[in-house]
């Protein structure tokens, strides 16, 4: 059998009529009716992307505000380029990543491998950036930051949230990874520790705690 | 649809009859019964009316429409798998239900299509039966055109193997 043979059993089928029962069509009709009243369609994804970055900004900003932007001062230009480029780049791809979750055909979604290579790309820049080495008061100062990126991370987590479920379906994974690098940004404006242990892992620990909790969330 | 979009009930309703025959051979071309290919088409329009507002003017609509059903029938497969799961295992299985005998003009359409797994399965209906682009697919299936071309290529090598034996 070659495919053009396969071709003609699938054009057969597509040529012959198929019908539906006129009483499930009026079983769908039933309900729909009833519910009938005019809807506002969604704006333009970059509408969404903007309004979730606008967010980002605005919150990590202005608590770094309220905090202190000792951190900001603390990093030379090359640090700042870099550090918030990637945060801003990966912000903008959970962004995306949320706003196209929002229709029913919208691509994939952010992943656990995502926030994955997320964390380890910021891991690989702060050790690249960052040379100071050594574990003093390494819990006592960290539990803080930790604590700091978390509170950050939960007014943007619920926000992005409010914005998105006007969507067909939300995307825990990447509104936590989004939520998860406002935390980290917030830090890197307002803590001077430049411990490369420390931001390693209280400041990424912002991030894969609030993806993890995104993907349990997902996954209840 | 943007007609429905904005309540007009002749619209909603000539929808419903272009679209409806569409969704269900689609259903039906996933290897599941015709009274399960009519629940699941009735679950399909009314997450389609709560989504109504997800669709942008100007964008192909049936990948739209596609991608819902293909939703409903993901979150059909899953409530199944977990009934299946909680229920205990019988001591006799039920005998699967007979599929009707190959006609003298070759294989019929089921039987081409349930030899098939799910992903290379909805493709095929998609592309053949439904006659959409591969653009179109690739977008209800949120995938990439060229995983729905290799998906229809593995799809057709499968069928000529299981055929020419």
């Amino acid at each position: 059998m070659t495919p053009r043979d396969i071709d003609e059993v699938f054009a057969r089928a597509a040529a012959s009529e198929h019908r539906v029962d006129p009483a499930v069509l009026q079983r769908i009709r039933g309900p729909l009716q009833s519910s009938f009243a005019p809807v506002k369609p969604l704006a333009r994804p970059s509408v969404y992307i903007a309004g979730f970055l606008g967010a980002f900004a605005l919150i990590a900003v202005s608590l770094a505000g309220v905090l202190g932007l000792a951190g900001f001062h603390a990093l030379t230009t090359t640090d700042r380029v870099v550090i918030f480029a990637l945060l801003g780049v990966s912000a903008w791809a959970s962004a995306s990543a949320i706003a196209g979750e929002m229709t029913p055909q919208g691509r994939r979604t952010i992943g656990g491998w995502t926030l994955a290579i997320t964390a380890l790309a910021l891991i690989a820049v702060f050790g690249v950036l960052f040379r100071n080495t050594g574990f003093q008061g390494f819990v006592l100062q960290g539990i803080p930051c930790l604590r700091a990126g978390l509170v950050t991370a939960i007014p943007e987590a619920l926000l992005v949230f409010l914005i998105a479920r006007r969507g067909f379906s939300r995307s825990p994974v990447a509104i936590g990874t989004l939520a998860g690098l406002t935390g980290v940004t917030m830090l890197e404006l307002h803590c001077p520790n430049l411990n490369m242990s420390h931001v390693m892992v209280w400041h990424v620990g912002v991030l894969v705690v609030a993806g993890v909790a995104g993907w349990l969330i997902k996954r209840l | 649809m943007v007609r429905y979009q904005q309540a007009d009930l002749e619209a909603a309703n000539a929808l419903i009859d272009q679209v409806s025959p569409m969704l269900h051979r689609f259903f039906m071309s996933q290897a599941v019964s015709r009274a399960h290919a009519d629940d699941l088409l009735q679950d399909t329009w009314l997450r389609i009316h709560e989504a109504r507002h997800t669709y942008r003017a100007g964008e192909p609509v049936l990948p739209w429409f596609y991608a819902i059903a293909r939703h409903v029938r993901v979150d059909d497969y899953r409530k199944t798998r977990r009934r299946q799961n909680r229920e205990q295992a019988v001591e006799v299985l039920p005998e699967p239900e007979a599929r009707p005998p190959k006609t003298e003009r070759g294989p019929d359409l089921d039987a081409l299509l349930s030899s098939l797994p799910e992903s290379q399965r909805e493709v095929i209906a998609m592309l053949k039966i439904s006659g959409m682009s591969l653009e179109e697919v690739a977008t209800a299936t949120r995938s990439s055109v060229g995983s729905v071309k290799q998906k229809a290529h593995r799809a057709y090598e499968k069928l000529r193997a299981m055929l020419g034996k």
